[in-house]
């Protein structure tokens, strides 16, 4: 992260915001997790789910919940599954990569975790409909990240799913850097508990 | 010096290197198992990867792993720490070829010292005693001739052996057709080889220990010697001392000496270690070079006041060694503790589970080298080693009564421990005469206890 951001690093980030956050935070509210962090290259942003016990788990990396069995109960909206990091290295989408709804087979590739000059193809690994992406190309991931969103259960799931308590909406957004020069996190909490929970370290 | 390197182990020894890389202004890197998430070594480093779950050999050995998180991370070396990849000449391979450096010996050394043939054979060579050995035995008139030269007791060892098969001890001439026999039945049994071959054996050896510091333009120095001979019944160490107590002078001088030699006739660079068996009459035999920083080198640290794991990094950034042998000298001793996490009353079994209260003791003279706290979790996949506590004093006494206070201050609740081990370590007559040996341990408290068990019915 630069110091000297400008009106273009700016643009930058709302288009980012736009583009990828957005998308990114409806599928979020529906993950069986309660944190979920991106990385690139205009900034890291850390999406925390405020509900009963978020202030606990808005410190335990994104990571540690991702590895949570699929929860069915006291989770409120959908519980999918999630496909996560095999590998440590570079992340890469497939060129191919599949729309939201899709049904994909257990051998399909997703994407590829490039490291010491090899790309690591990450598979679906058994049939599921995909959901989301939940990595941006070119970032670093380590063991246990999640990749991708999927359900592997027979419902599709549903494109437009219903607004669900504990949802996420977009509250605030800092700049790239603070006045300290600080590298930005941003900060999203859902809008009907209105908790005030620190950014993820 | 380095920018950035990242750590490839666990537990107190990470911590060491990433306190020795902070301290040298140098990035640190982790690597955890999911296991692990909550130790130290993770919070202490500047950056941390997750590189796989609990077992081992899909974390800390995961080596395309652990190399995906250096070339992340941009790392310019990689510290094995012990154990785990530490000697491991292949992974020393693998960091040079995607332009790492891996701070230790070349692997050339690695590979040659790790073979026990090879090593014995380069030792003999650069004049180091080794315990004496025959060749395979094919008749028996060659293995009493053999025996005649070294003197009885002699153990009798399959050549393709492991695991204790085809061993045999044999005391006297009278007993050695026998033992020959019984042993290349077994052997053939066993490895399908019926080959054989006869060794010295060793009777109460001391197990003393030589530093030795070579950077990579050919100054080696030692950094005295190491007294180990407190084992468990697995020859594992429990307490390690510096300088070694009633050593004869002249001994010291060889020892110190041989191990300046033997590093030399490697290639050596970086820290080492040459393990020696002493026995009563004086004499020494190299037993094997540890090419990796050792658990017990906080011992060194203090007596010599050289800081070992700096000049390791140091050493591998390509920095001179400027420590001259003149000026290593000894400063008072230094005992060290391992507290593990296992019960000795019941034959070491490892604990794992979650801790309850813990207090390291403090004050004068206490060094405390541990990634436990209270109420963290110590997982079933690793090494028992939760802390090592390290006493120094102007001499042995003084030490001692120090190490007594330390462990009075100690608390590690939740798991058995081994403080209560050493409590009475540190109450032993022999010990603090400093008559230790490679079997004292068992010989001194372990059976004795069992036995006084025994009578009381239990």
């Amino acid at each position: 992260m630069t110091d000297n951001h400008d009106e273009a690093e700016t643009t930058e980030l709302l288009t980012f915001v736009t583009d990828r956050v957005a998308p990114l935070a409806r599928t979020f509210a529906q993950l069986p997790v309660m944190q979920l962090r991106v990385r690139t290259a205009q900034g890291m942003i850390t999406l925390v789910k405020a509900a009963p016990g978020a202030a606990d788990g808005a410190k335990a990396p994104a990571i540690k919940a991702a590895h949570a069995p699929k929860i069915q109960e006291g989770e409120p909206g959908r519980a999918y599954d999630t496909i996560n990091a095999e590998a440590v290295g570079v992340f890469r989408p497939a060129p191919d990569i599949p729309e939201f709804g899709e049904r994909v087979a257990a051998d399909r590739v997703l994407g590829f975790v490039e490291a010491l000059k090899l790309r690591n193809p990450v598979r679906a690994g058994a049939p599921c409909y995909f959901v989301a992406q939940a990595v941006e190309d070119g970032q670093a991931v380590e063991f246990g990240e999640v990749l991708f969103v999927v359900e592997r259960g027979d419902t599709p799931p549903q494109p437009e799913p219903a607004p669900l308590e504990g949802s996420v909406s977009l509250e605030h957004i800092e700049a790239p850097v603070d006045e300290f020069g600080y590298a930005f996190e941003g900060v999203w909490q859902a809008s009907d508990h209105g908790q005030t929970l620190p950014p993820a370290h | 010096m380095f920018n950035k390197v990242l750590i490839a182990n666990r537990g107190e020894i990470a911590l060491r290197v990433i306190r020795a890389c902070r301290e040298l202004e140098c990035k640190s890197v982790a690597i955890f198992s999911e296991a692990d998430r909550n130790s130290l070594h993770v919070r202490f480093a500047d950056e941390a990867f997750c590189v796989g779950p609990g077992p081992s050999a899909r974390s800390y050995l995961n080596v395309p792993n652990i190399i995906g998180a250096a070339e992340v991370a941009g790392v310019d070396a990689i510290h094995p720490g012990y154990g785990f990849l530490s000697e491991n000449a292949g992974f020393a391979e693998i960091c040079a070829s995607h332009g790492i450096k891996f701070i230790g010996p070349p692997a050339s050394a690695i590979a040659l010292m790790g073979d026990k043939a090879s090593a014995k054979q380069r030792m003999l060579e650069a004049g180091v005693p080794v315990i004496p050995g025959s060749g395979i035995i094919d008749s028996l008139s060659v293995a009493k001739k053999f025996c005649a030269e070294v003197g009885y007791p002699v153990l009798i060892k399959a050549t393709a052996g492991g695991g204790g098969k085809g061993m045999r001890i044999v005391g006297r001439d009278a007993d050695l057709a026998a033992g020959l026999t019984a042993a290349g039945g077994e052997a053939q049994a066993a490895f399908g080889n019926a080959g054989v071959y006869i060794e010295k054996l060793l009777v109460r050896p001391r197990h003393i220990e030589v530093q030795v510091l070579a950077d990579e333009y050919g100054h080696v120095i030692h950094v005295g010697e190491r007294d180990c001979s407190v084992q468990k019944p697995s020859h594992q160490k429990l307490l390690e001392e510096a300088p070694a107590p009633n050593l004869d002078a002249d001994l010291r001088v060889k020892l110190n000496e041989a191990a300046v030699r033997a590093a030399r006739a490697c290639g050596y660079a970086n820290a080492g270690t040459l393990e020696f068996l002493v026995t009563e009459d004086g004499k020494y035999y190299f037993m094997e070079m540890n090419t990796r920083i050792q658990v017990e080198h906080p011992v060194t640290e203090v007596v010599y006041g050289v800081d070992l794991v700096k000049w390791q990094v140091r050493i591998a950034a390509g920095e001179r060694l400027t420590r001259r042998q003149e000026d290593i000298r000894p400063r008072g001793h230094a005992i060290e503790c391992r507290i593990n996490a296992e019960d000795p009353d019941n034959k070491f079994t490892p604990a794992a589970g979650k801790l309850g209260s813990v207090l390291m003791p403090g004050g004068p003279g206490i060094r405390v080298d541990t990634h436990i706290y209270s109420g963290v979790e110590v997982p079933p996949y690793y090494d028992s080693l939760l802390a090592k506590i390290t006493a120094s004093g102007r001499d042995r006494a003084d030490a001692i009564a120090r190490m007594r206070r330390a462990l009075f201050e100690t608390e590690v609740r939740g798991l058995a421990t081994t403080v209560g081990l050493h409590r009475r370590i540190m109450t032993t007559p022999s010990f603090l005469e400093g008559r230790t040996h490679v079997t004292w341990l068992r010989e001194e408290l372990l059976l004795p206890q069992a036995a006084a068990a025994g009578s009381h019915g239990g």
